[in-house]
């Protein structure tokens, strides 16, 4: 069964050879300059004004809430991938079982949208 | 083949386990975790646990780990100080290194050791670890834990909402969020009671709430975005 | 069905010889890599069209020779990093795209029954696996990070906000996505795909008409997994100048640029699969088998212009509307779907 996964394997390491190349290209082909670069030459990109952008942004909450959520219905697909795969084999029981999965999770989403936390601010 | 991976996977989750405890910069650690996960993930499969295997990637590296990094970014990453914890958190980790050192060394002497020469069962069904398997034992084995998890996803989601509403408010009404572009600018600039000089923008903080103690003028939650501008100096 | 290799090689668990892996592997990643700059091509060709301009018609015959100009032209600048750049993050991150996207590719099921070729039987697939379907998400779940840290570590504001913007965006897209894709599970009993292809081959009828509302849904979010217009709030170029790839030039953002058209290939080949039946030519049940993979290619074309189209249309979202499209109208149908189709398999 593993021998069946040599091909990704293959595909992994050559699209990493390929893409260090990429990374690696311009310092090997690209224009060399004596002069030590200025300090507006390695500025990140401001439209011209000065740039104080440093390290540790903080960001709104909206993002947590939303990693949270994405983390609960990423863990009911992959609940739900497996019964849905047997569920003509266990017939009704599998459809039940997965009947009050499916509901209560979208309770849990009923409940996350009345309180706001979809709202994206 | 099998070898070569193994050890490579086994040795990267190892140094990317111990990175993820040692780098001060919570960031960094998060990004170590997602190492020593894909390794995890990497040594699932070559024990023949493919759903696991694919499910530790998708979960961890895709829904955690982005969460963890969500958190860092919100928490401000990398200019925080360490939280030194106080005696009885001290107590309380030693407690479970050496519960957890106890455990393993028990796994090790017991079962390891004698595994070391031998290659597993040689009689390994062609479907062993497949969804279709998983499946099978979730609807039957496992029925009660299944249908748990449910009621355990429910309580998070809201567990989740209540935990967030309480840190900065995310509801309407309690706090204004801003758009994004806001979020860099310092408050209150761009509007017109800092071009009247009624407000100076503290540079270098970038707070992203509209508070009234910082005069930028209090604004009802429904309002735009653009609230600022038409607030004007009128109040 | 007269040999037992007539089905979908994973049922019989079956794997070729390890130095036609390799050759088959070596193919497939030529074949994918020369994709893109095909359809780099294609697509400025189509957009010029849409536009009411002849697109790139200068650099050989009909412009063909413009996305290795193009490439030619990135991979000679000068190297550059930002002052604040975290120096080996900003460096893998894009590695990390184009490889997260790349390796997608093997999964998509070229040709039903194996081919002879050569004396041994070869599937015309990289990979074919119980948990074919999962590796996708779980590789644009890898690809993510791309996103995410090239932004972070360019210390720009623009690729900060791109990033995380996109990460937001690409969770809660992904979450629709793979419960949209329930139904097709439910209705094979399999997650391999050439299973689901072959589900569709033997019912004589592709999943895109049963399926029709989680079909709309798997477009739409996958819209959004690779970044496409009207979905791609990322990058978008008029308020985020670059998104999350604006420090990134030469090689670096040469390598952005072919994972996102290899996500475009693999996006239309992934919904021919899962929904146009694959290699299956709807009332021609003796079709020669080396006409597979021409016939996966040219509905992977169609969806891709398609995705062109949509492109030349529609303006950007929002990205409070983004959100909640997904949250609010995508998640929800997704899960009623799911549901529906359990009840209906289960009853009839």
């Amino acid at each position: 069964m593993l021998r069946s996964y040599l091909p990704l394997l293959i595909f992994l390491v050559l699209s990493t050879g390929v893409g260090a190349f990429f990374v690696m290209a311009n310092t090997l082909l690209g224009p060399r300059f004596k002069r030590r670069p200025t300090t507006v030459h390695e500025d990140a990109y401001e439209s011209g004004l000065p740039s104080d952008v440093q390290q540790g942004f903080r960001f709104g909450i909206s993002f947590y809430l939303i990693a949270m959520l994405f983390l609960l219905f990423d863990i009911e697909v992959v609940f739900l991938y497996p019964i849905a795969v047997e569920l003509k084999q266990f017939g009704t029981f599998a459809l039940v079982e997965t009947a009050v999965f499916i509901v209560l999770l979208f309770v849990a989403l009923i409940y996350v949208w009345r309180r706001g936390a979809l709202e994206w601010k | 083949m099998d070898e070569i991976l193994f050890f490579v996977a086994g040795i990267a989750a190892i140094v990317a386990a111990a990175g993820t405890v040692f780098l001060r910069n919570p960031f960094y650690a998060v990004l170590s975790l997602v190492v020593h996960l894909l390794s995890l993930s990497m040594l699932f499969l070559l024990l023949y646990a493919q759903f696991v295997a694919v499910v530790q990637v998708m979960v961890y590296v895709g829904a955690v780990m982005v969460l963890y990094v969500f958190v860092n970014a919100y928490v401000g990453g990398g200019s925080e100080p360490e939280g030194g914890g106080g005696p009885s958190l001290r107590m309380f980790s030693y407690a479970i290194a050496i519960t957890l050192i106890v455990t393993i060394g028990i796994a090790v002497l017991g079962t390891g050791l004698q595994a070391i020469d031998g290659s597993g069962p040689d009689d390994i069904p062609a479907s062993f670890g497949s969804p279709g398997e998983i499946g099978k034992l979730l609807l039957t084995k496992f029925l009660l834990p299944f249908e748990a998890a449910s009621f355990l996803l429910l309580v998070a989601a809201i567990g989740a909402v209540v935990l967030a509403r309480r840190r900065r408010g995310v509801l309407p009404g309690e706090e204004r969020m801003v758009a994004a572009l806001d979020l860099l600018a310092p408050t209150g600039t761009g509007s017109m009671r800092e071009g009247v000089g009624a407000i100076n923008p503290t540079p270098g903080g970038f707070s992203a709430r509209i508070t009234p103690s910082t005069g930028a003028g209090t604004l009802p939650a429904s309002d735009d975005r653009t609230g600022d501008d038409s607030e004007g100096g009128s109040r | 069905m007269t040999s037992v290799l007539a089905g979908p090689l994973s049922a019989i668990n079956y794997a070729e010889p390890w130095y036609v892996q390799i050759i088959k592997a070596l193919l497939i990643f030529a074949i994918g890599f020369s994709l893109v700059p095909l359809v780099l091509l294609y697509e400025r060709k189509l957009l010029g069209r849409f536009q009411g301009r002849p697109g790139p018609n200068r650099v050989g015959i009909y412009g063909s020779m413009q996305p290795l100009a193009d490439i030619g032209k990135l991979l000679f600048k000068e190297q550059f990093k930002p002052r604040g750049a975290i120096g080996w993050l900003f460096i893998a991150a894009p590695l990390i795209s184009m490889v997260a996207a790349l390796a997608t590719f093997p999964l998509i099921p070229f040709s039903g029954a194996p081919q002879e070729i050569l004396g041994t039987k070869v599937g015309l697939y990289g990979l074919d696996s119980d948990i074919g379907l999962l590796i996708f998400f779980a590789f644009s779940a890898i690809g993510s990070y791309g996103i995410l840290l090239g932004g972070w570590s360019s210390t720009s504001k623009y690729s900060f906000l791109g990033a995380m913007r996109g990460a937001a965006q690409l969770i809660s897209y992904e979450a629709a996505q793979g419960l949209a894709l329930l139904g097709v599970v439910m209705t094979t009993g399999s997650l391999s795909l050439s299973e689901i292809v072959d589900k569709q081959d033997h019912m004589g009828l592709w999943f895109l008409v049963p399926q029709i509302v989680g079909a709309f849904i798997f477009f739409v979010a996958t819209l959004a997994e690779i970044n496409r217009t009207p979905f791609d709030l990322l990058e978008a170029d008029s308020e985020l100048v670059g998104g999350f790839m604006t420090e990134y030039g030469g090689g670096r953002f040469a390598l952005y640029y072919v994972a996102e058209y290899v996500h475009l290939v693999v996006a239309g080949a992934m919904f021919s699969t899962l929904f146009l039946g694959g290699w299956n030519i709807p009332f021609w049940n003796g079709a020669p088998g080396f006409l597979d993979p021409f016939v996966v290619l040219a509905k992977t074309l169609v969806i891709v212009s398609i995705i062109i189209w949509i492109r030349a249309t529609l303006p950007r979202l929002r990205y409070d509307q983004l959100m909640s499209f997904g949250w609010k109208i995508l998640l929800p149908l997704a899960t009623l779907n799911a549901l529906v189709t359990a009840i209906v398999l289960v009853a009839l």
